[in-house]
């Protein structure tokens, strides 16, 4: 990179595509901006421009690319890793205003929307029909469809219903030199090469997905929601590790800790069994009143087994939601006790979740931070959310040098840098600690498929990337 | 690993393979073209991706699923096998300097029960992989029957064969979590963790399934895996003269209204038989006719896709986006076009 400078950039051209409303770049507008809600590093973008439809954004990349001006898409801001923080600056491609659900077809289970709309909307639009879209994100009801499927969202459900590229059946994409791609459609995808496959997950970087059929899912007509309290972490993970033994696949085996307990009693004067240390929420669901019941007794006997305190089970729709609160409002409770939080996003083998608990704790306290544990479990998918005083640089340096210790732990047993969060600018100095050189330039070929430049959402995924390093030290604000 | 002693004895290739090449009738002629490599280890398969200036990595002896996926055709009038792939345009016709068969990488890497997962050698049979697991009361939801599980896991995974189960447990693409992969540079790479959720960069191994050894050898997979469960009868899917349609419900209405009046016998005694799975949308008609008026069926009205062309009429489309982004892949991943020359038409 290098030769771009937004301050030498005129915006004219782009401007006159576009109508004014349409453009922002006042100074509170490209501070919203600079980051999503991974804040540790911000860059700020020139311009942030509001496209409406596939024909706008493919003229705005041609336009980016013409100039020369580096480019950013972003939905609802809800990312974890920096995936939409504009990291050399330049134009951010906002989805708000494409929010509009464009074919609904009932009868085939799909549906084909613009990727600015939430997800949460989806579900909605077809619930009258016994119909939702399964990914569930906890950031549902603002996180967007395209940002799922940069992100390859996860979410509590996923366990039983799998991430998001398993209901994606095709996409429009805009790729990184204007040009519009349809790849698979309402069928799903054609024979060849599995293009969708690698377009979800790979975080805005191959291009811009404006459009996309989604699989339908039958909602579940039985439900049956339980939230068990346990006298130890370890007691709690052990049993995570017996249920999923038992070949019982609940839709959602979720565990809050203490800290996430005292939290939500604080935030919402909600009560858990004074001598609980965690929680295990575990939702089964299916077509029968009996094989949803021989689930949730199957759970039981594992729970009673690993000697749980207290099951409550949800009678109703009202109690669920309850049940549910603790997870669900978890983090945001933890907003309300600490200036700031961070939650990390790693991935083990299941069985490895008692030891790994033990670590994360250990790690905590030498390193002198608070942390509290709030995870889906059955996935071996760990969020340890760090709290602490941003505006304080050493607590930020020891937040920072936690997670990477954690991260190294999860790969050395067999795990991974991401569950669901992805890499975005946050991780990608941890890949080759599970990368070699040679997996990292395959990867980087498969990049190239798509996007051979360095303008569409660069310096993200991959480390080592020409034109980065030098201004990694201008995004977490430590240099001018 | 401590269980491979075991593995190794139940999946003694050879012998299955043979009763399966003599059960479906295989010519030995036909199962050997030669110069035929067997590498034992990652390390020699990389010596013979690097050695051979083209190479072909299906195993000769799995080559009547290659026929159920459409690449292989015998001809009609000579018998003589042709390799095809894409439009009959692209019939074979390349110099191949070797069948590298994966036969004797068959072992089972690593097995962990309590984190469902299981890493195989790629030439491992899919059904000795499932007589494996049986045994430790695990399985892979894919269904199939077991007359059609003699290929490799490695060829199942590259063809992406579609099975009865699709809807409810989803593609192969749902269960692999991990790869090892030979390039054609001769790169040896890891895509993926052994864990069941993942987000860590680009999803090569994603992009190896399906590809039919186009773009790099599988050499390891690992796979989740799930308690055993009653998984019902299937349908084979290696018959003679099959077709396999994924479509939506309307297309599967009207397939079905179409097939009805044909699975009468005709003169000649020829009848179709069909196969139906509902949820998924699957419709397998087999038997039938190798004649120009059975087996025209108007694609586009019904709106089904050829999933992964099954059947010696069903021969791939491409989209002209999807035909173009294939040769940039494989122009970036295989430059020299080594591996599995004509496959997708790559010549």
């Amino acid at each position: 990179m290098g030769a771009y400078n937004d301050s030498r950039m005129d915006f004219a051209g782009l401007r006159s595509k576009l109508r004014a409303d349409q453009v922002l770049d006042g100074s509170a507008a490209v501070r919203a901006y600079d980051c999503d809600a991974y804040t540790v590093d911000r860059s700020k973008p020139s311009v942030i421009v509001l496209p409406e439809s596939t024909s706008e954004v493919a003229t705005i990349v041609w336009w980016c690319v013409s100039a020369g001006v580096p480019f950013t898409c972003r939905g609802a801001g809800t990312g974890l890793s920096g995936g939409a923080m504009p990291a050399l600056g330049g134009v951010v491609i906002s989805t708000k205003r494409m929010n509009q659900i464009l074919e609904i077809d009932i009868e085939n289970r799909c549906l084909r929307a613009q990727t600015g709309i939430a997800n949460r909307r989806i579900s909605d639009a077809v619930k009258a029909d016994g119909l939702h879209f399964a990914p569930d994100p906890s950031s549902q009801s603002v996180s967007t469809l395209g940002g799922n499927i940069g992100e390859n969202a996860g979410g509590p459900h996923t366990l039983k219903y799998g991430v998001t590229v398993q209901h994606i059946l095709g996409v429009t994409m805009v790729d990184p030199l204007g040009e519009v791609l349809e790849i698979g459609g309402k069928l799903g995808c054609g024979p060849g090469y599995d293009f969708l496959g690698i377009i979800c997950g790979s975080e805005g970087t191959l291009g811009i997905v404006t459009e996309a059929w989604v699989k339908l899912t039958p909602i579940p007509s039985v439900i049956e929601t339980v939230l068990v309290a346990f006298p130890t972490i370890r007691s709690a993970t052990e049993t995570v590790a017996g249920i999923i033994a038992t070949g019982t696949i609940p839709a959602a085996l979720e565990m809050m800790d203490r800290g996430i307990m005292n939290a939500v009693s604080m935030a919402f004067g909600l009560e858990y069994p004074a001598e609980a240390q965690a929680l295990l929420l575990v939702e089964c669901d299916g077509e029968s009143v009996e094989a949803v019941e021989a689930e949730i007794e199957s759970v039981r006997a594992v729970c009673e087994g690993n000697g749980c305190l207290e099951m409550s089970v949800a009678k109703d729709e009202k109690e669920r939601a309850r049940l549910w609160m603790v997870r669900k409002k978890g983090i945001g409770a933890m907003g309300r006790i600490a200036p700031s939080i961070v939650t990390h996003d790693g991935v083990i083998p299941r069985s490895k979740l008692p030891e790994m608990l033990d670590f994360v704790y250990s790690v905590a306290s030498e390193k002198n931070i608070g942390v509290a544990n709030i995870f889906h479990a059955g996935d071996g998918n760990l969020h340890p959310c760090f709290y602490f005083d941003d505006r304080d640089s050493v607590q930020v340096e020891k937040v920072v040098e936690a997670g990477e210790i954690i991260i190294r732990k999860c790969i050395e047993l067999g795990g991974s840098v991401s569950g669901e969060h992805g890499i975005g600018v946050e991780k990608m100095d941890l890949m080759p600690l599970m990368f070699t050189p040679a997996d990292l330039e395959a990867q980087a070929m498969a990049k190239r498929i798509f996007n051979d430049g360095e303008l569409c959402n660069p310096c993200k995924v991959l480390p080592n990337q020409r034109g980065c390093a030098e201004h990694r030290m201008r995004w977490r604000g430590v240099a001018t | 690993m401590a269980r491979g002693g075991d593995v190794s004895d139940q999946a003694s290739r050879p012998d299955k393979m043979r009763t399966f090449a003599d059960a479906m009738g295989i010519p030995e002629s036909e199962q050997r073209i030669t110069p035929r490599l067997s590498p034992e280890s990652v390390d020699e398969l990389r010596q013979c991706v690097l050695e051979c200036r083209t190479l072909v990595t299906r195993d000769p002896n799995s080559y009547r699923m290659d026929r159920v996926a459409g690449s292989y055709v015998r001809s009609e009038e000579t018998g003589q096998m042709l390799a095809i792939s894409g439009p009959p345009a692209h019939a074979l016709d390349v110099e191949v300097s070797a069948w590298v068969s994966l036969w004797k990488m068959n072992q089972v890497i690593a097995f962990h029960p309590s984190d469902q997962i299981v890493t195989v050698q790629a030439g491992m049979p899919l059904i000795a992989l499932n007589e494996f697991l049986r045994k430790e009361n695990f399985e892979i939801p894919v269904g199939l029957n077991d007359k059609s599980q003699g290929s490799s896991v490695g060829d199942f995974i590259a063809m992406n064969l579609p099975h009865w189960n699709l809807a409810k447990s989803g593609s192969w693409r749902d269960w692999v979590v991990k790869m090892k992969i030979v390039l054609a540079s001769g790169e040896v790479i890891v895509s993926g963790a052994d864990v069941v959720k993942n987000v860590s960069g680009f999803d090569l191994h994603k992009l190896m399934i399906g590809a039919r050894g186009t773009l790099g050898v599988i050499a390891e997979v690992t796979l989740r895996i799930r308690p055993a469960s009653a998984l019902r009868e299937y349908p084979p899917l290696w018959l003679n003269h099959g077709e396999l349609f994924l479509t939506n419900r309307e297309g599967l209405k009207a397939a079905m209204e179409y097939i009805r009046p044909m699975i009468t016998p005709d003169e000649d005694g020829f009848a179709m038989e069909y196969h139906v799975d509902e949820e998924s949308c699957l419709l397998l008609v087999e038997s039938l006719r190798n004649s120009k008026a059975n087996t025209v069926f108007d694609h586009a009205r019904y709106g089904h896709v050829w999933r992964s062309h099954v059947g010696k009429f069903a021969l791939p489309e491409f989209t002209e986006t999807q035909q173009r982004l294939m040769k940039r892949t494989k122009e970036i991943f295989d430059p020299t076009y080594k591996l599995n020359p004509g496959e997708f038409g790559f010549i």
